[in-house]
């Protein structure tokens, strides 16, 4: 195979990988976020009737979790994670690439090491064999979801400085420039 | 310590996303001070500070929002109070200022606020023909009013804080709100008044009509949420369950707007707007965790307070403190950093939590918009294309009626107070983060 078959390649890999990862993401915010509206919901129109779900309460701290951290994920690739900008963006772009290259990499460092300890938080409940109070499930599976997404974040400030050595212009996230243009949706 | 804030302050400076340099700094520091640390203990204070029940109201009321500015009722909404006060010098500014107040309370950020109700308002703004900095000076302004109007997440995550009730803090917030937009709305007047600008022709009864019926189911809003909590039929999270399944029966069956792929993109949106949200929180608790770990309080306070200060001296700390920290960072982080540390000194004098958060969420709203700093400022400048000196010329009048307020508010608590002390029941104690 020639070099170009094997850049050609590569890309294509990129390009399906990030695809994938794309579309586990927008489905998973998606369907949390319409999981814990129902469930709230449910919940409010039980208490009134009835009697309160007796593991709503719990149901929706495990969402809530979980849509958090696969937004972690998602935020830093589309460089939606809240931060003050004023400075960097009024940079000329040279100083600003360089400024992106020392935030995404020290970014990429601390994500790892959260995800890092998380790997071990989870372990302990693991080990512990720790069980959650209503629906008395494993805790660590909650937690799954918590080392996936702060790992995957960091991945995503990898591939920003990859991007950004690689592109001319500045990028702030592997998948969009900056923050306030409009979302690129893939199709 | 100096290490920690020094770090923190740095990497806010240098744009690092808020939740990494909380997370890095603590991580360096705790590597520093006690190298022996077990670190699984920041992953629990994350995980801790997301699973309060009251919190869920937050995504809630993201959805809500996200609901109705995909569709109509945003629209409808403008549209019936421009019809109503258009005419009058300064309608045009006033339609502005409330929809700014009604629809920016709910959307998750005062920069989306900015983004959302500006980009509509704006060109009819010019166009009546008031200059571009005072069209930027307003909506800066009373996007961040909305701060205070409920459903606020500066409240929720106020209330979670500081073990406050959210119920309370929404009533609280709304008599000190109406009174800035009444602010607002004299200045806006006098200013049109005076500069002949922005006079509306008059809507003719009919127009009035039609624009009222179509915008009055959404109105129902406030009746829901407020009426709810007031009367002690919903806890806040419960009303903002309410308040989707509202906005969910007016897109579809009445404004017949919503359809399956704008339904996926709402909760998307919402889904992402939580997670960064809710990661912020979650940092934020860890950070607070130290904070009292570390004996901060302790340290610091005796300094700045001395040993026996008066209310007033605690609430003058309080306010500036909060209005230096909400210039750079956004009011989430500044609450979690800062409630920790003022708790003590709050409780020894006495001083209402639930009037201090009003008064905290109004330092939150004038913060972001004061220069040279104020990140609201930097928004409008990115989103409108103006220089920075058009963007913030016109801001000083605003900010002055906000400080304003902050004094009036310090002399007559009451303003705050007095809806939330006339609740009338309590309501279901299991969601309302007590």
């Amino acid at each position: 195979m020639s070099d170009d078959q094997t850049e050609k390649k590569k890309k294509f890999t990129g390009r399906v990988f990030s695809l994938v990862l794309d579309w586990f993401e927008v489905g998973a915010l998606s369907a949390s976020t319409a999981l814990l509206a129902i469930l709230l919901i449910s919940n409010v129109i039980a208490r009134t009737f009835a009697q309160a779900i007796y593991f709503a309460e719990e149901l929706s701290e495990f969402l809530i979790i979980f849509t958090t951290f696969v937004g972690v994920s998602y935020a830093a690739r589309k460089a939606r994670h809240i931060r003050m900008g004023a400075f960097l963006d009024s940079m000329p772009p040279k100083v600003e690439k360089v400024f992106i290259y020392i935030i995404s990499s020290i970014s990429a460092v601390v994500m790892f090491l959260m995800a890092y300890h998380s790997w071990d938080y989870m372990t302990n409940a693991r080990l512990m064999s720790q069980t959650t109070q209503a629906l008395r499930m494993p805790y660590w599976v909650v937690l799954a979801i918590v080392p996936v997404g702060f790992f995957s974040a960091g991945v995503q400030y990898v591939r920003t400085v990859w991007k950004n050595i690689k592109e001319d212009d500045v990028w702030q996230s592997p998948e969009q420039q900056s923050e306030y243009e409009d979302e690129v949706v893939q199709s | 310590m100096t290490l920690l804030w020094v770090s923190m302050v740095t990497m806010m400076l240098m744009g690092f996303p808020f939740m990494v340099l909380i997370l890095g700094s603590l991580m360096l520091h705790l590597e520093i001070a006690m190298p022996m640390f077990n670190m699984t203990v920041i992953v629990q204070q994350v995980l801790g500070g997301l699973t309060p029940p009251a919190l869920q109201a937050v995504p809630m009321f993201i959805l809500g929002a996200a609901i109705l500015t995909s569709g109509k009722a945003a629209e409808r909404l403008i549209s019936m109070v421009r019809v109503m006060v258009g005419h009058i010098p300064g309608g045009l500014a006033i339609t502005t200022n409330a929809s700014c107040t009604l629809f920016g309370a709910v959307s998750g950020s005062t920069q989306a606020t900015v983004a959302a109700i500006g980009g509509t308002m704006r060109p009819m703004l010019l166009r009546a023909g008031y200059s571009s900095p005072f069209t930027l000076g307003l909506i800066i302004n009373a996007s961040d009013v909305a701060l205070l109007i409920p459903p606020s997440i500066g409240f929720i995550v106020y209330g979670v804080v500081t073990n406050t009730s959210v119920g309370k803090l929404f009533l609280a917030g709304i008599l000190p709100g109406i009174m800035i937009f009444v602010m607002f709305s004299i200045y806006v007047f006098l200013y049109s008044y005076f500069k002949r600008v922005g006079v509306a022709p008059k809507s003719t009864t009919g127009e009035r009509i039609t624009a009222f019926k179509e915008g009055f189911p959404v109105l129902g809003f406030p009746i829901i949420i407020i009426g709810g909590i007031y009367t002690g039929l919903f806890s806040p999270t419960e009303a903002a369950a309410a308040a989707v399944l509202y906005a969910l029966i007016l897109e579809t069956l009445v404004f017949r707007t919503m359809n399956w792929k704008k339904l996926v993109k709402v909760l998307l949106d919402t889904g992402v707007i939580t997670g960064v949200v809710f990661v912020l929180v979650g940092a934020g608790q860890a950070f607070s965790w130290l904070i009292s770990f570390m004996k901060v309080p302790q340290e610091v306070m005796p300094v700045i307070l001395g040993s026996d200060p008066t209310r007033l001296h605690v609430l003058v700390v309080v306010v500036i403190a909060y209005f230096v920290a909400c210039m750079f960072v956004d009011p989430i982080v500044a609450i979690y950093v800062f409630s920790p540390i003022f708790a003590p000194y709050v409780v020894a004098t006495g001083i209402d939590p639930v009037f201090l958060g009003v008064l905290v969420t109004l330092q939150a709203a004038v913060g972001s918009a004061t220069p040279p700093f104020g990140c609201d400022i930097f928004t409008a400048q990115l989103i409108f294309r103006r220089p920075y000196l058009e963007v913030i010329r016109q801001t000083p009048p605003f900010i002055l009626m906000l400080i304003l307020a902050t004094i009036i508010l310090i002399i007559f608590p009451e303003i705050a107070t007095f809806l939330p002390d006339t609740m009338l029941g309590q309501p279901p104690t299991a969601t309302t983060g007590q």
